[in-house]
């Protein structure tokens, strides 16, 4: 995770994940990496579009939460390398809140992401 | 020897008594009333006698010198908060000697961080901070945040050791892992919500069709245990491809559950049940009729099926039973054998019995284990010890040895080095004394195994594909088996090692102890083990992550542990 955390550090730049809604859900490029599918997705040969990533299994809410997740494992990560205690982050994430009707779906998703 | 003090309680043998005692007695005076009297005569003296006796005299001088009455009146709703959160053995009739504790509590916070220890060692702190007789609201406010904060630390050390216990670490939860927690949490509610009963059958249908098996397996155990695997909640595992699966706790699913698992999982092929209690004789018939591809079966606690089913379920299952598995059963016989081994033997790769009480024939199945591909074989706690001797081991390591990949021997008494020699050196030697094929090797409670035998089997034998080894409680083995042993092949493949209640190793042993794979170790009740020891475990077993060292007690809070390695069971580790 980290070797890919050091190329992408430098441009900021933003991918989108399109699901099933056809909506754009905008995520930084570093916490989108997080995911090993989309990591594979996004550096394949195959990838037209290098900007956005199709997952047309992966309702709109479900890709919010994902989003949610990733960004905040991020954000984690990052205080965690910065010396933080991990214990405490490990707390935090008991804030993190799946709602009851898409937890399935949300288990779905997260085993397609890897993540 | 140790014996208690109290060993007559409860019944009405008795010592001779003094004539004072029975004075005493008769009288109805007891020391417990004799310091009750005491205490409401002598409220604020007592405090200078009677802190715990770990306190050291410096301290006790302390105390005398601060008026405690006032502090602690300010301090009532805190220490009301704290001995509630905490143990409740203290009564109220001894508040003061409450407020003594807390007070100390609140001085060792005022002396700075928050470790683990600090509340077991404040006596050890030579400074004690000023005394406060002046009841400033400043002051109550300080003592009260330093409360919370001495609640919360609490709460995260018991967090942090539960982790541990659970073997979970401290990083950061996959989204599988929240998201699986969420849906166990609220599936009977989830159920009750819906009435409609074909709710979740659809949904699955929709849904967890797609998902892998690997997640409907850790969704399974994450039921389990939370004992949440019911009727209700089996649902979510009906009509999937699944072709494995293994439930940790079925003691809430009813035979009916049982049949609709059947019916609705065709293609199970390994199905594995503990604790399965309601498991019936119509169950079990309906489990072998109806999966056509089961292969391997293992079940505990099948109590209820009884010896004629067992006889007829062999029958069903004779030409694709691979793998059975039994335990915690009383009604498992020799005829249940004796037709399992006629009707399945030709199939037989597999085999597991433990616990089975009413078993003892074991020597009928050397001639029966057939099969040139026969690979696990588990003989845990017989009820007889000698029907599991010398000689039934070597006859079936003579039959299968050369492709057994895991063998378990537990608690079998009777066995000796006689085993070892004539059975293992035998038969598991593989080809040139090279045996690639034996992956676990587990010889627990065989307290005739001396390091003898060991020695020689592992000098003569190299285990070059050993991921598990356990010699629990083989408490004849000394240093020299365990030091042959980290000189085998095996020390390159290890991942396991249990060598609990070993009492005779020393510390010398450990010198040569490298193995490169290594992750979790039992060093239980080995007394040799101390910080230094441990500090060169670490350091010479780089992939080690989980040491058990319940029972160590030369091992301090002062061990230099490697980052990444957990100890589990220390006894400084106190909450």
């Amino acid at each position: 995770m980290s070797s890919s955390n050091e190329i992408n550090d430098k441009q900021q730049d933003m991918v989108s994940l399109i699901g099933s809604d056809n909506v754009k859900h905008a995520i930084s490029r570093e916490n989108a990496m997080l995911s090993s599918t989309l990591k594979s997705i996004a550096s394949g040969k195959f990838a037209d579009n290098k900007d956005s990533i199709e997952l047309p299994s992966i309702s709109g809410p479900v890709i919010e939460k994902v989003i949610e997740y990733m960004n905040f494992k991020g954000k984690l990560l990052r205080e965690g390398r910065e010396g933080e205690d991990t214990e405490e982050t490990a707390e935090k994430f008991e804030n993190f809140n799946i709602p009851t009707e898409l937890s399935l779906d949300v288990l779905l998703a997260a085993d397609y992401l890897n993540i | 020897m140790y014996r208690s003090r109290n060993r007559n309680r409860g019944n009405n043998i008795k010592g001779p008594n003094s004539a004072l005692t029975q004075f005493l007695q008769e009288e109805g005076i007891s020391a417990e009333s004799i310091k009750q009297r005491w205490l409401d005569t002598h409220p604020t003296e007592d405090e200078v006698g009677k802190p715990s006796d770990q306190d050291n005299v410096k301290e006790h001088e302390e105390d005398k010198n601060i008026t405690v009455s006032e502090e602690s009146k300010s301090l009532e709703t805190s220490v009301d908060l704290l001995e509630s959160s905490d143990e409740d053995e203290e009564s109220k009739n001894y508040k003061n000697l409450l407020d003594i504790s807390s007070k100390r509590r609140l001085m060792t916070l005022r002396e700075g961080d928050d470790s683990d220890e600090e509340e077991y060692h404040a006596s050890e702190s030579p400074s004690v901070p000023p005394t406060r007789s002046e009841k400033d609201p400043a002051t109550i406010l300080k003592q009260r945040a330093r409360t919370k904060k001495l609640l919360h630390g609490r709460k995260k050390r018991r967090k942090r050791a539960a982790n541990l216990l659970d073997q979970k670490g401290e990083e950061i939860p996959s989204l599988q892992q929240i998201a699986l927690s969420v849906i166990s949490k609220n599936i009977s509610s989830w159920e009750t919500d819906n009435n409609n009963e074909k709710f979740l059958f659809t949904h699955l249908r929709d849904v967890l069709g797609g998902i892998s098996l690997d997640n409907l397996n850790r969704l399974a155990n994450a039921l389990s245990k939370n004992r949440a695997l019911n009727d209700n909640t089996l649902q979510l595992f009906l009509k999937t491809d699944l072709k494995s699966l293994t439930f940790y706790d079925c003691s809430k699913v009813s035979y009916e559950g049982y049949k609709t698992l059947a019916i609705f999982s065709p293609h199970l092929e390994e199905l594995s049940l503990q604790m399965c209690g309601q498991l019936n004789n119509e169950a079990l018939l309906y489990i072998a009729e109806k999966l056509p591809n089961l292969r391997s079966l293992k079940l505990d606690g099948p109590f209820l099926i009884n010896e004629d089913t067992w006889t007829k379920f062999f029958q069903i299952m004779k030409g694709r039973l691979q793998e059975f598995h039994v335990s915690n059963t009383h009604r498992f016989t020799d005829k249940s054998l004796n037709s399992m081994l006629q009707n399945c033997h030709t199939e037989l790769v597999s085999l597991g019995f433990s616990r089975l009480d009413s078993l003892f024939n074991y020597a009928i199945l050397p001639q029966y284990l057939t099969n040139e591909h026969f690979h696990t074989l588990v003989i845990e706690y017989p009820y007889n010890e000698e029907d599991v001797s010398d000689e039934v081991i070597i006859n079936i390591l003579g039959q299968v040895g050369p492709t057994l990949k895991c063998l378990v021997l537990k608690q079998c008494d009777e066995l000796t080095d006689s085993m070892i020699v004539n059975g293992m050196n035998a038969f598991l030697c593989g080809t040139n004394g090279v045996n690639d094929t034996l992956k676990t090797l587990v010889l627990e409670s065989l307290d005739q195994i001396t390091s003898d035998s060991l020695v020689y089997f592992f000098s003569q034998i190299s285990l070059p594909s050993m991921e598990t080894c356990s010699l629990m409680r083989c408490t004849e083995i000394s240093d020299d088996a365990i030091v042959e042993l980290f000189l085998n092949c095996a020390k390159d493949s290890l991942i396991h090692l249990n060598l609990n209640s070993l009492k005779n190793l020393t510390a010398k042993t450990f010198s040569v102890f490298k193995c490169d794979k290594l992750e979790t170790l039992d060093l239980g009740f080995i007394r040799c083990i101390d910080d230094g020891t441990m500090e060169l475990i670490c350091k010479q077993n780089l992939n080690l992550q989980l040491v058990d060292v319940f029972g160590d007690n030369l091992i301090t809070k002062n061990a230099n542990i490697r980052q990444g390695v957990k100890l589990l069971g220390r006894q400084s580790d106190s909450i």
